[in-house]
């Protein structure tokens, strides 16, 4: 400046700087004085509202960088907003999951980027649009704060080109791979055994083994005793007029239970004459969510069960002289035969996985026999559809023998975790410590990560694209939902990375078809989810099915299975399964099928069992007289050697003298839930010390001993029976009839057949004053109505019905709404003190005969409960502040902002079906930033000292209202679905608009069936329930 | 006033007494702060000495340190601190509220309905009882606020102008509890502070200190004691008493209503209003007799709170006592007579020795509540100390457990089998309960230290009946003696 002062008064220039400096100096001045030329221009525009702008801009900009869910290169401000993204809406896409070692096609909903929820997909016969707990669950798996989230080595970060150049340098080292091992789940997907292949070609000597704990061995094995190949048992279970369950559970366990939950439910209703209903004979060594849907349940040992199936066998005049095994019901057994008899073909038996592979060679033998194999029958034999079939247990056996032996130098992981799930005799840990380089690719930092050279991380499905290959035979694509959370590659991408072969997922799994002839153009297949056509799907469960050639006479020729003492089954949780679902705190807290217990598994033994081993009832237990519900005594199991000390939870139903443990517990490097956190977090018992290479989940000759310990288990259900003592069975909480009952107009059983509440017997809907069917019936109220009745046509009319007789108990409803409604989990300690905040809950129930109840095999109930929806819902007038009022269509709300908490509501509500935040449990949900990604952005999250409850999915409701709205109609009858009624694998929940009467739930709510929980509290529930059907032969009693 | 006074009862004051030493024994405990101070007495602390008055407000010190640490710990991590769950939604917080009202409520019985029936026993006692009631309300009133998940909105309860244009929803009972209580809380403390003015006017007149002669002259808020003020006072009395009446019945009364509005089974019970409010006389004459008999010792009132007022106390506690028994038989009835399976099984669930994990509770009650009281009957046991004092603990225990049998027992076991649970209070729980008692046994030392415990112109106004008694009473018969002023 000072210069330009110096040029000015100074003597003129003789060199211009241009033509300007010339013609207007003063201007050139100007410039030179300002030290930001263009600030003016500027400035003179720029008035608060664009300072704001900015600010609001760069705000934006900043919020979008900081998102870290969407890869860089698509961080792009909609300019251009792509066709049909909208902001805050969602996208659905068919995508690929898995269930014990089979694919499931299941639909993931985006918003904006994330994805949110996980749902079956409704055109493919893996889940039929059902879903169970743990796939619904996989969500939070992808949101887990506890991941692995970039690649280490030694415990020190490492980067993915790092660790795959090293590892490739170790593999072109070992020549021709004869030192090279992989050891991965069950191999489903296509793509991957086609890289396995091409990994093969280039090291001819590698070999590849597979490991997990919910294997299918026995049925492979049984498979090949029956008919010398590996074939599995495909069922139809609508085909079915007789199912015998040899310890079987085929509607939660199983990679096809979504489909045989549906298909079975599909049977469980008869038509108006009583006819058309199956008959369920289950023995059963514990009583399972099969067993307690049944029509006749009877206890067994594991061990008796060959002996049984050859009783049938004999019994059916299939050769062999076997006697009914000594403790199992005979008149059940020769009832059942009589049903198989009269129904020759159209009757099914089907075998528990854990049973050993007599069993079920005897099995297929016998439906073989029967006449029940083949198109259009029960049960279809078929090749198994994995690419790479094996015996697990012995891959791992020989695994370990190759690594102790120091045949191994290197050794892939892909996924799972062997050190914690391999049966504890064989040593896998000690044995890795023998293999120079160890790789282990996988979600979490656990046992076998801890132990292992590289520690890569792995992506979740949802994140990666893949494939597999469903039990019905179709081939299911799965798409990623988002970008990698972290820095994280599927197994696909890393074999295919460490075979020099870096190309993306998509065109690898792509590439796997192509090679084949595509079935319609790749975005058509994309948009389904699978690879063949939808007619196919359900074809092929017809078209390639293979007899097989099942040798009957192997019948009779099976070994015996010989066993002494008690007997201890080791099976997967029923919530997290073997461990891969520790850390998720929504299973952990999702109560377990029938015992209901939460984070933690104990030793399931019958009351008799019990009392032998000195152990008293957990509701026996007592802390100054007062009851100590869920204090068990602990026990030390011994067996092969092993040892074990756990908890035992007595379970009615059980056989005696059998133990159940769960797996997946006891995990000491699982992450903040699921590590082993003792009596006062949970975490429960390592099942796996128990476990041997060659009795991995069944086992004789067990050894229980007392120790006078004592241990809390959390349990959400405290009470035990209902219909025991006088005063319960009153109680008309659950309706039970029979086809016969049904048809001679007696929807809830001979007792409560006419007279019962102004006669609900038949066709009582419109006439039954007690039922109120909207807008009809006498008015029993001396009150004015109420406000939704004066316009009842105007508005829709939520309701909502049950069918009991569908309903297993699977607790899937349960995770469904938990996911849909950012349900906060509370822990152990809370759970021990009834603070669960499920919005349904499945109540379970033991029925006795009004004086007596049979404690060693109880008939089973369950009944799933949520808000009612009360016409005059008891809660309203309570509350002082008007939280909680009553919509004009039907639906009880709550207002969260309003509420300030008395909790009278729930005290006045007669289904205790609200839930209460006493304390700030969303906090997690809050605080870890990833988390906050998996909240549901339609649902509010509640904070501390705020009742909540169902919704009956308002914010499902809502959408459906614009959408209806905007295209001027009103909403469709199942264009609402709520989130448990879309879960449910078997169909047993009906939601919409009661007051069309062509309409689903208006429907069912005229079933002669439908009752309403507690009606005589005159509350009127917009949600009821159909009595359940039981079908017991008529010579037997259930 | 019309109509013939209740002739006194001599017995009513022991002992030979004048307008001074009346003056002196009562006034003279708040103007000689010295006396608080003796007897010195053993402590269990090895080597400490302390007075009576002392030993109890030091407790009384403590546990309303326990009850600030219990507070702090409940609004910063909320209900859950306590023992409340899914069923029980409502435990040791409403429990104890109601019982604190209970207690609260021989307070307005002796000073207005008892003013009204004329019965001059009551002079003696009503002074403390008020305050009892005050302090009980406090305590009771603590509850109700801090039971709500969110007490920072809790004056959501209260109908205020405000742009949510958002009333209370009136339907609800603990709306009308908000009114009830505050209502009571209102009148108690205008009753309460209206009958201390003449007194306030005796202490500034005997003060010797500046201090107190300042602060007894602001509070007798210029009392000159002449005759238009003394009409004014028995005006004001009497409409007090009378607003106050229908208090002691209402505030009871609704109370009741937040458990018999209710359709748990065990609530919803049409005889809880009367049941309620002769429960709350019953306790409330309890804790009178808890708190008079050592402070009657103490300070050596044996001539002013005699054996007769012990004695009708004792009655009034037998008749309430079996008036609530009877509350208890009519549950048994109701519960079997009706044929309601859910009423049937609450008994059941009550009762059964066997089966009902709570039944110790319910027979703890009848045996303190019901068993127990039945000792007054004999004329023997009401004139003595120690057996009135141990009925009159097992009466409070009593009421405590029957509120703790009703509410969150009854909340254990309701319609749904699926969803009953059980309920174990925690330490906080019981930090609130016994905070509340130390701030009671606080709030009472500090009363008896620097206000008249004693009503001392109503004991004058007795004195000159009792002196006077021989047939001139006439002439007295509004009650206001000229000779008081001293």
């Amino acid at each position: 400046m000072g210069k330009s002062n110096e040029e000015k008064t100074g003597a003129s220039p003789k060199f211009y700087k241009g033509l300007e400096q010339y013609e207007a100096p003063e201007l050139v001045e100007s410039w030179a004085e300002d030290e930001f030329p263009d600030r003016k221009s500027l400035a003179s525009g720029v008035d608060r509202r664009d300072v704001l702008k900015m600010i609001g801009g760069a705000a934006l900009t900043a919020a979008l960088t900081g998102c870290r869910f969407q890869a860089p290169r698509k961080i792009v401000p909609f300019v251009q907003q792509p066709e049909g993204a909208i902001a805050g809406t969602r996208k659905h896409y068919a995508t690929c999951a898995f269930k014990d070692g089979y694919a499931l096609a299941v639909v993931a909903d985006q918003v904006d980027g994330r994805p949110v929820r996980i749902d079956g997909n409704p055109l493919h016969p893996s889940t039929m649009g059902g879903l169970d707990s743990q796939t619904m669950a996989e969500i939070l798996n992808l949101y887990d704060p506890d991941r692995l989230q970039s690649p280490r080595h030694l415990n020190s970060p490492i980067s993915w080109i790092d660790s795959i150049l090293k590892i490739e340098e170790a593999l072109n080292q070992a020549g021709n791979g004869a030192g090279i091992a992989v050891l991965s789940e069950t191999v489903n997907s296509p793509t991957l055994a086609r890289l396995g292949a091409e990994m093969k070609k280039k090291y001819p000597g590698m070999r590849w083994f597979q490991y997990e704990p919910a294997h299918r061995d026995n049925q492979r094995e049984g498979s090949m005793l029956a008919t010398g190949s590996d074939q599995i048992s495909v069922y139809n279970f609508g085909e079915a007029d007789v199912i015998v369950s040899i310890d079987a559970d085929p509607v939660m366990r199983g990679p096809a239970s979504l489909n045989y939950a549906r298909q079975i439910g599909s049977r469980r209703i008869p038509d108006a004459n009583g006819n058309g209903m199956s008959r369920i004979y289950a023995f059963e060594s514990h009583p399972n969510a099969f067993g307690i849907t049944a029509d006749h349940r009877r206890r067994i040992k594991p061990s008796q069960t060959l002996a049984l199936v050859q009783a049938i066998a004999s019994q059916l005049g299939f050769g062999g002289s076997a006697a009914v095994p000594q403790g199992v019901d005979a008149k059940a057994v020769e009832t059942a035969v009589k049903d198989l008899r009269a129904n020759m073909g159209r009757g099914v038996l089907i075998a528990g996985a854990h049973l050993p592979p007599q069993v079920h060679a005897a099995v297929m033998a016998l439906n073989s026999a029967m006449g029940s194999v083949g198109i259009g029958k029960p049960v279809e034999y078929r090749a198994n559809p994995n690419p790479m079939p094996t015996n697990h247990a012995k891959d791992l056996e020989s695994l370990v023998t190759s690594m102790t032996s120091g045949q191994v130098s290197i050794l892939l992981i892909l996924g799972g975790n062997p050190v914690y799930k391999a049966p504890a005799d064989l040593k896998f840990a000690e044995a890795l410590g023998k293999v120079p380089l160890k790789v282990h690719l996988a979600m979490h930092d656990d046992e076998t990560g801890y132990l292992c050279d590289y520690q890569l991380p792995m992506s979740h499905f949802l994140e990666a694209w893949g494939d597999g290959k469903s039990y019905f035979g179709s081939t299911v694509i799965g798409q990623p939902l988002v970008d990698p959370l972290y820095d994280t590659k599927s197994a696909i991408e890393f074999l295919a990375a460490i075979n020099g072969n870096p190309s993306d997922a998509r065109s690898l799994v792509r590439a796997t078809y192509t090679m084949s002839s595509p079935n319609g153009n790749w975005k058509s297949l994309l948009a389904k989810g699978f690879y063949e056509s939808i007619s196919q799907v359900f074809e092929l469960s017809s078209r390639t099915a293979s007899e097989g050639a099942v040798n009957v006479s192997v019948l009779n020729s099976l070994a015996p299975i010989s066993a002494q003492g008690m007997e201890l089954l080791v099976l997967p949780d029923p919530t997290i399964h073997d461990g891969r679902h520790s850390n998720n705190m929504w299973l952990q807290e999702t109560p377990k099928v029938i015992t209901n217990l939460t984070w933690d598994n104990a030793l399931l033994v019958s009351l008799a069992t019990a009392e032998k081993l000195g152990v008293k009832a957990p509701y026996d237990k007592r802390l100054l007289g007062v009851p100590y519900y869920g204090k068990a005594d602990m026990v030390t199991v011994s067996v092969n050697g092993a040892s074990l000390e756990v908890p035992v939870w007595v379970n009615l139903g059980q056989a005696d003298d059998v133990l159940v443990l769960h797996m997946g517990y006891g995990r000491t490097r699982a992450g903040d839930f699921g590590t082993k956190k003792g009596e006062k977090a949970g975490g429960g018992f390592n099942a796996n010390l128990l476990r041997t290479a060659a009795n991995p989940t069944w086992m004789s000759g067990v050894e229980v001993k007392k120790t006078g310990n004592e241990y809390v288990l959390a349990n959400v259900q405290h009470h035990n029976t209902i219909d025991y003592k006088k005063e319960d069975r009153d109680r008309e909480i659950l309706k039970e009839t029979t086809p016969a009952l049904l048809a001679a107009g007696k929807p809830f059983g001979e007792e409560h057949g006419g007279g019962h509440g102004g006669g609900h017997g038949e066709g009582h809907g419109a006439e039954d004053p007690g039922f109120n069917e909207f807008g009809k019936g006498k008015d029993i109220s001396m009150y004015p109505g109420l406000d939704f009745e004066k316009n009842p046509e105007k508005n829709y009319q939520w309701a909502m019905t049950i069918d009991l007789s569908l309903c297993t108990g699977c607790n899937a409803c349960v995770t469904a709404c938990q996911a849909e409604n950012n349900i906060p989990v509370v822990g152990k300690p809370a759970v021990q003190r009834g603070r669960e905040m499920h919005w349904i809950r499945v109540d379970r129930y033991y029925k006795g005969d009004g004086h007596h109840l049979d404690m060693d095999n109880p008939p089973i109930y369950v009944q799933p409960v949520t808000c009612m929806h009360c016409e005059q819902a008891p809660c309203e007038p309570v509350c002082p502040v008007a939280a909680t009022v009553h919509s004009h269509e039907g639906l009880n709300q709550m207002v969260y902002n309003r509420c300030v908490g008395t909790r009278y509501c729930s005290n006045n509500c007669p289904y205790k079906v609200r839930r209460y935040n006493f304390f700030h449990f969303s906090q997690r949900a809050d605080n870890v930033p990833v988390l906050k990604m998996l909240q549901n952005p339609d649902v509010t999250v509640r904070y501390r000292g705020v009742m909540e409850k169902c919704t009956y999915c308002v914010q499902r409701i809502n959408h459906a209202r614009v959408e209806a709205k905007r295209e001027d109609r009103e909403i469709r009858d199942g264009e609402i679905k709520t989130a448990c009624q879309v879960a449910c694998p078997s169909g047993a929940i009906v939601f919409g608009d009661m007051r069309k009467k062509e309409n689903a739930v208006a429907q069912t709510r005229e079933d002669a069936r439908n009752y309403m929980m507690l009606e005589e509290l005159n509350t009127r529930p917009r949600t009821s329930y159909l009595s359940r059907i039981r079908n017991p032969h008529p010579e037997m009693e259930a | 006033m019309s109509g013939n006074p209740t002739p006194v009862d001599k017995d009513l004051l022991v002992g030979q007494h004048t307008d001074a030493s009346l003056d002196a024994t009562i006034g003279d405990i708040i103007l000689d702060q010295s006396r608080h101070n003796e007897p010195q007495v053993k402590t269990p602390i090895k080597g400490l000495m302390s007075s009576p008055w002392q030993i109890m407000f030091g407790i009384g010190f403590l546990l309303v340190n326990v009850l600030l640490l219990s507070i702090t710990m409940l609004i910063w991590n909320g209900i859950g601190v306590w023992g409340n769950n899914q069923p029980v939604g409502w435990g040791f917080d409403i429990v104890n509220f109601v019982w604190w009202i209970g207690i609260g409520h021989a307070g307005t019985l002796i000073s207005a309905v008892l003013l009204l029936l004329r019965q001059r026993w009551r002079n003696s006692i009503n002074r403390m009882a008020e305050a009892m009631t005050i302090f009980a309300v406090m305590c009771a009133g603590l509850y109700p606020l801090l039971h709500t998940g969110r007490p920072w909105v809790a004056y959501w309860l209260f109908p205020y102008p405000n742009w949510l244009g958002m009333w209370p929803q009136f339907r609800s009972p603990l709306v009308w509890d908000v009114f009830a209580v505050s209502t009571y809380m209102t009148v108690s403390i205008l009753f309460w502070f209206v009958g201390l003015i003449p007194d306030f006017a005796t202490l500034r007149d005997r003060a010797k200190s500046k201090f107190a002669q300042f602060a007894f002259a602001g509070l007798s808020m210029g009392w000159r004691g002449s005759a238009k003020h003394w009409h004014r006072y028995e005006h004001a009395s009497i409409m007090l008493a009378g607003i106050s009446t229908p208090l002691v019945l209402s505030v009871h009364t609704i109370v009741s209503f937040d458990f018999a509005m209710g359709i748990v089974p065990g609530w919803n019970v049409t005889i809880f209003p009367p049941y309620f409010v002769a429960g709350a006389v019953f306790a409330g004459f309890a804790m009178v007799i808890t708190f008079a008999i050592p402070l009657r010792k103490i300070y050596k009132l044996e001539g002013l709170i005699t054996m007769k007022h012990f004695d009708w106390m004792a009655k009034v506690m037998l008749a309430t006592g079996l008036i609530v028994f009877y509350g208890y038989i009519m549950e048994v009835f109701y519960a079997y007579y009706s044929g309601v399976p859910f009423e049937t099984a609450l008994l059941h669930n009550r009762i059964a020795l066997k089966d009902a994990p709570y039944s110790w509770a319910f027979w703890t009650l009848i045996l303190t509540n019901g068993v127990i009281p039945q000792l007054m009957w004999v004329p023997k046991f009401r004139q003595n100390m120690t057996v009135l004092l141990i009925v009159s603990t097992s009466i409070s225990i009593g009421m405590w457990f029957e509120r703790y049998v009703i509410i969150p027992i009854s909340l254990t076991r309701d319609y749904v089998p699926g969803a009953f649970g059980f309920y174990s209070p925690t330490l906080w729980d019981f930090g609130m309960f016994l905070g509340t008692i130390g701030l009671f046994i606080f709030l009472m030392f500090l009363f008896v230290r620097f206000l008249p415990m004693i009503n001392i112109f109503e004991m004058k106004e007795l004195l000159h009946q009792k002196t006077h008694d021989h047939g001139h009473d006439e002439d007295h018969a509004s009650g206001q003696p000229e000779e008081v002023l001293s």
